[in-house]
């Protein structure tokens, strides 16, 4: 009987501590997999809103209005300070690509997120939580998504439809010009 | 024995229970992750075609507004053109006349000849005369105006809905719009799926508008005018001519009339009868016909919806190619296998579904008319809004509609 309770008490001894050791690794793992999870669910909402965003401020410079604080409505409060609108104007034409046109667009790029060198500095939720470590982690494993963009395109002057006379024959020879130039590049890309 | 009681000693054996639940949690955790993933692309592909449909619709509202402009300017230009020309005519048809009557007065004053009025008559001969002589060159000058007028016109109609398609496409690709002829027939594959209908071979069949062959490869259709079908008003800007009525579209007839009679005497008169008629011995012969009845444009295009998408993509982890027996591939099951019913070497990839989006855009103002129906004959875009005093609601804030209308 006596050797039959020692074994289970040295089996109770060996056991000790195991369910302790399984939840720190468990928590560990799923610790580095709940901020994964926070910050991919987090970058893929702010790529969603920065469509949005894009596509409103394409809008506004296609009006040649000011994009001001418009994009950063688009995002929570604490967020607005992440986003950053650009700006590009496009040469369009009614033909194909590289036949020059006189219409144009304005295409909006609106990028949300941090760079590498702000990380070290953030104190911002959800980024700080990128500066987390875990046991056995590497360092900076999880700064390859630290920012997203997306963008949207408008017609470019959208406000000008030609009503005075003078637009109208601007617009009408910038058309008929560039639509030849095109032309003989076109022609010229065949010789060459 | 011995197999017994490992069996019996591990049904009270605890340890790796907590990394098992933790390892469950964490598989069901990753796959909720990875669908809202996926759902994430959904949202934002739906977005993209929205976007590029949308400046698409502008674009196109934008080179049709300038068309309907154009014809207008083209118009207008007509009009006053046709108006300085029939003054001009008619000053010089009324000189023809006024030439009938100085000519009677030269040789009423012949006599004379030594006297002031004598010289007086013969002057205004000469410049009733010289006056008389472009009528015809006026009347012909005004017909090619307005032939030519006609013809920028009628090029202007054909160009621009050209250029709206054109640039509708460029912008729409611009904004992350695909190829329709790639969407199209994957939207109508994920329909006819959602339908229960069997497509298996029709996204091949309609997969192939999206390869066109040789130069047509090169096409990319990124927006397409959906109500052009069964409407062709489209391709005119719903624009079409109309006989002008009343001056100085149209010349009364009894103008006509006295244009005819008037240079006919003037002509004979300068020509004959006086010392002077040597000088207008050239004078051109008369018109077939004297005076116009032109047309101009007008009309409006209406409303237009415009369609763009964006093509399906792979999910985010590929889950959608998982096949759950794999491992059995090549095996042959057969309906008590319940599991999974479905094809096995060849499963149906679930993938985030293609999106078709729609816009419509209208050219408001008024419509292509004639300069004397209004002034103000503008025609103009129809503004797109968003309230540029929006601001972030806050909770409690009664939340008033914002959108964008076209």
């Amino acid at each position: 009987m006596m050797s039959v309770s020692t074994k289970h008490g040295r089996g109770r001894e060996r056991r000790s501590g195991q369910a302790l050791i399984e939840a720190c690794i468990g928590l560990a793992i799923m610790a580095l997999a709940w901020v994964l999870i926070t910050h991919v669910s987090y970058m893929r909402t702010n790529h969603v809103r920065a469509v949005m965003a894009a596509r409103h401020a394409a809008w506004l410079m296609g009006h040649k209005a000011d994009t001001g604080g418009t994009v950063g409505n688009f995002f929570y409060d604490n967020d607005a300070a992440f986003a950053g609108v650009s700006e590009e104007t496009l040469s369009l034409s009614a033909i194909g690509e590289g036949w020059g046109g006189a219409g144009g667009a304005k295409r909006a790029t609106v990028s949300f997120g941090i760079s590498l060198e702000t990380l070290e500095s953030i104190e911002t939720f959800p980024f700080v939580l990128l500066k987390t470590e875990i046991p056995f982690m590497p360092t900076l494993v999880l700064t390859n998504y630290l920012s997203v963009s997306s963008f949207s395109a408008w017609p470019e002057d959208v406000d000008n439809t030609w009503t005075s006379r003078g637009e109208a024959l601007a617009g009408v020879l910038s058309e008929i010009l560039n639509s030849l130039s095109g032309a003989l590049k076109w022609i010229g890309s065949l010789f060459s | 024995m011995k197999l017994l009681e490992r069996i019996l000693r591990l049904r009270k054996d605890t340890s790796g229970s907590a990394l098992l639940l933790s390892g469950t949690m964490m598989f069901l955790v990753v796959m909720m992750v990875v669908m809202n993933g996926d759902m994430n692309r959904a949202v934002y592909d739906r977005i993209v075609a929205q976007n590029a449909v949308d400046s698409a619709a502008e674009a196109a509202a934008l080179w049709e507004a300038r068309g309907c402009n154009v014809l207008q300017h083209l118009n207008n230009i007509h009009y006053e053109g046709n108006k300085i020309l029939f003054i001009a005519e008619t000053a010089s048809l009324v000189s023809c006349a006024a030439s009938v009557f100085s000519v009677i007065a030269v040789n009423v004053a012949k006599p004379f000849a030594w006297t002031s009025a004598y010289a007086a008559a013969v002057a205004a001969t000469f410049v009733t005369c010289t006056l008389c002589t472009p009528a015809p060159t006026i009347d012909e000058a005004q017909e090619s105006f307005a032939k030519a007028i006609n013809k920028f016109q009628e090029i202007a109609r054909t160009a621009f809905p050209i250029l709206a398609v054109g640039y509708a496409n460029q912008v729409a690709q611009r904004s992350g719009g695909d190829n329709l002829l790639a969407v199209v027939p994957q939207y109508l594959a994920c329909v006819l799926d959602a339908g229960g209908v069997s497509w298996a071979g029709v996204e091949d069949i309609l997969g192939n508008l999206g390869t066109l062959p040789g130069p047509l490869k090169s096409i990319t259709l990124t927006a397409f005018p959906w109500t052009i079908i069964g409407d062709d008003t489209f391709f005119t800007l719903g624009v079409e001519t109309k006989d002008g009525t009343g001056l100085p579209w149209k010349t009364p007839e009894w103008w006509n009339d006295m244009a005819s009679v008037s240079y006919d005497a003037g002509k004979a008169a300068c020509q004959n009868g006086w010392e002077g008629a040597g000088f207008y011995s050239g004078m051109s012969d008369p018109p077939d016909e004297w005076g116009w009845k032109d047309k101009y444009y007008q009309g409006n295009p209406g409303y237009m919806t415009w369609m763009a998408g964006k093509e399906y993509q792979d999910e985010v982890a590929g889950l959608g190619s998982l096949r759950w027996l794999k491992a059995f591939e090549g095996a042959t099951f057969t309906d008590t296998n319940v599991m999974f019913s479905g094809e096995i070497l060849n499963p149906v990839v679930l993938k985030v579904p293609a999106f078709i989006a729609l816009a419509s855009s209208q050219v408001e103002g008024t419509p292509v008319i004639s300069y004397t129906d209004t002034v103000d004959s503008k025609g103009k875009i129809i503004p797109v809004y968003l309230p540029f005093n929006y601001k972030k609601p806050t909770r409690g804030d009664e939340l008033s509609p914002i959108g964008i209308y076209h």
